[in-house]
């Protein structure tokens, strides 16, 4: 009997995808918040929010959605999930 | 929608301003013990009341050092402060203070299990295999197990110092 073959998984775990978001043109667009006001605004420190909108630093779920809606956008056109390249291989 | 990804000139933070000078502080009271416990590089052998004035120096200096730079970050706390916390702090700082502490819990894991090692195998075979630190006298001892606290310290303040470049 011929076992099940399995494709080795170590080179998946290189690749978990970004968070990335537009926090940044959104925040310039629609409000007049500066980083350090926004940053109050949704409970951040300003280099928090530096480092989001260059997408260093991905926030926590409530964060997020606290961002989200400050921004009064949904939560989905600010930020984005890109998968990892070797999706469904 | 295109995502915005923007390189930012790095703007130090009060968070990586206090992690900064703990490093500093730090490195000043480790350079002092160094210097203390040694004539150019090699170690000098002290009495045990000797090596207890340095072993209070050394704790003293550092404390004071640290009330100091809490004094200075105190001095200037903004009304963004919370209540009882040097400077405003989020997430972020919370998270990399975590990893900080992990990484520094285990330097001086890693330090006092080498001391360790190094001490039975000195007691045990001499010292054929040419230990960069010999434990086997008070003085030996307090270097390795003192100065493995500073710079397990040292590598906190590093490391978040380094969690808030990248």
């Amino acid at each position: 009997m011929k076992l099940p073959t399995r494709k080795p998984q170590a080179k998946q775990s290189n690749h978990k995808g970004k968070i990335t978001n537009r926090v940044r043109g959104l925040r310039k667009s629609k409000t007049s918040f500066t980083q350090a006001d926004f940053g109050a605004a949704v409970g951040a420190t300003r280099q928090t929010i530096i480092a989001i909108e260059a997408g260093k630093y991905a926030p926590s779920m409530e964060l997020a959605f606290r961002i989200a809606l400050a921004l009064n956008e949904p939560f989905e056109s600010v930020f984005q999930f890109d998968p990892p390249d070797d999706k469904g291989e | 929608m295109n995502a915005v990804a923007t390189k930012q000139k790095h703007i130090i933070g009060d968070a990586e301003k206090y992690a900064w000078s703990c490093l500093i502080a730090t490195g000043v009271v480790l350079f002092h013990f160094f210097d203390r416990m040694h004539e150019g590089w090699t170690m000098i052998d002290q009495s045990a009341t000797q090596l207890l004035w340095t072993y209070g120096r050394v704790v003293i200096m550092f404390i004071i050092l640290h009330i100091v730079i809490a004094i200075l970050f105190a001095a200037r706390r903004d009304k963004n402060t919370p209540e009882g916390e040097l400077f405003e702090t989020d997430e972020r700082d919370e998270k990399f203070k975590f990893r900080a502490e992990r990484f520094g819990f285990w330097a001086l894991i890693i330090f006092v299990e080498l001391g360790i090692l190094f001490m039975l195998v000195e007691n045990a075979f001499g010292s054929p295999f040419g230990l960069p630190i010999s434990l086997a006298t008070p003085s030996h001892l307090l270097f390795g197990l003192l100065g493995a606290v500073l710079f397990a310290e040292m590598v906190k303040q590093a490391s978040l110092i380094v969690s808030y470049r990248l």
